[in-house]
């Protein structure tokens, strides 16, 4: 690039600056959440020490219904190939989504193209929190806001299947539901869906 | 701030220094004054959650950067912003000259790939080599990036101003 095209490019970017309005509403902004960083550390040390008492409880109830067995058999740990893959920002992991992964948070009877409503009206009934994330790993996953999860709920909602090709960036989705089962999906290109556990792919029809 | 470690900084030094740098990155990519605030407060209030600690300030600079480019990355993918925002949103220059906006113009309809690199280059002089790091690029990429974006503005610039 010429010397010419670079130093107009700098006086553009130059130019380019936030209003005085958004910098002093950023200050304020920042200031307050200074002002309470110490908070999530106690709340968090609850949660763990929460987590940590349902996980004692837990072996201790499986140590219990298997003494008296001849054989011994080792107790059989909670699945931790789902730990560390699912806690979001706010840790909810006393619900340890990999042991119930297997459980279907669906029924598999439900009518061809109708599992992205019911993904739609589950989120909406019982919905603990949506994480999300580039990868199909949530060590590090975002939790979906307000505006995301209206999002989501509306294009599940206008979604039918399709015989096109997914195509796009691809967002990868965690939903954990109160009664502990797990959904995981993905959508691609904004508007095609994939379901963990389905083959079809769906495609938000516009309105 | 004494020393080579970069010291703590307050939130007004924070926006003092920093807020700038990360609104011009946003709206350098997504041209909408309300995404380049949005991704600024989004940074900086993840700065403070981080609370780390940096060796120097360009490490810190660096962080603020990574975590500037995803922000924007996770807007620009999230589904419901594909079919609500238009994609002449931002249709205003902020606080550029009208009449000179010749280069202002040309970045505007720069295929969007090419603007990161481009200013990350340009306008805050970082390597190939930092560009790739920081965008989890390979280097290769970058420099096809740049290259063939310097070739679009180029093409998009009037060629007599520019020999």
């Amino acid at each position: 690039m010429s010397d010419k095209i670079k130093s107009d490019y700098n006086k553009y970017a130059d130019k380019i600056n936030p209003s005085k309005e958004f910098t002093s509403r950023l200050k304020n902004t920042l200031n307050e959440e200074a002002g309470k960083k110490k908070k999530p550390k106690i709340r968090y040390i609850r949660q763990f020490a929460a987590a940590a008492a349902c996980l004692i409880v837990a072996i201790g109830a499986a140590l219990a219904v298997n003494l008296g067995s001849s054989s011994r058999k080792p107790v059989a740990e909670p699945a931790t190939s789902g730990v560390g893959n699912y806690a979001g920002e706010v840790n909810t992991s006393y619900l340890n989504p990999g042991k119930f992964e297997n459980i279907s948070w669906y029924d598999k009877n439900l009518a061809a193209d109708s599992l992205p409503l019911a993904l739609a009206e589950k989120i909406e009934d019982s919905l603990d929190y949506l994480s999300y994330n580039f990868e199909n790993k949530f060590v590090d996953a975002k939790n979906a806001d307000s505006e995301t999860l209206n999002g989501i709920k509306a294009l599940l909602t206008g979604a039918k299947e399709t015989d096109e090709r997914v195509s796009g960036e691809k967002v990868y989705y965690m939903a954990v539901f109160t009664d502990g089962t797990v959904a995981k999906f993905s959508v691609s290109d904004g508007i095609y869906i994939e379901i963990s556990g389905d083959e079809k792919i769906y495609k938000k029809i516009p309105n | 701030m004494n020393g080579n470690k970069a010291g703590k900084l307050t939130p007004d030094e924070l926006v003092e220094k920093y807020s700038a740098m990360i609104y011009r990155l946003a709206y350098t990519r997504l041209q909408s004054i309300q995404d380049a605030e949005d991704i600024t407060q989004e940074v900086l209030i993840k700065y403070i959650r981080a609370d780390k600690s940096y060796n120097d300030e360009e490490h810190r600079k660096m962080w603020l950067i990574r975590v500037t480019l995803n922000a924007v990355k996770s807007l620009v993918s999230s589904a419901w912003r594909r079919h609500t925002v238009p994609l002449d949103d931002a249709g205003e220059i902020p606080y550029a000259e009208k009449e000179s906006t010749d280069i202002g113009e040309a970045v505007k309809k720069l295929p969007e790939k090419y603007r990161i690199p481009i200013h990350l280059f340009y306008y805050e002089g970082f390597s190939v080599k930092e560009i790739a790091k920081v965008s989890s690029m390979a280097e290769g990429t970058v420099k096809s990036l740049l290259s063939r974006g310097r070739e679009k503005l180029r093409s998009m610039i009037k060629e007599e101003d520019y020999v």
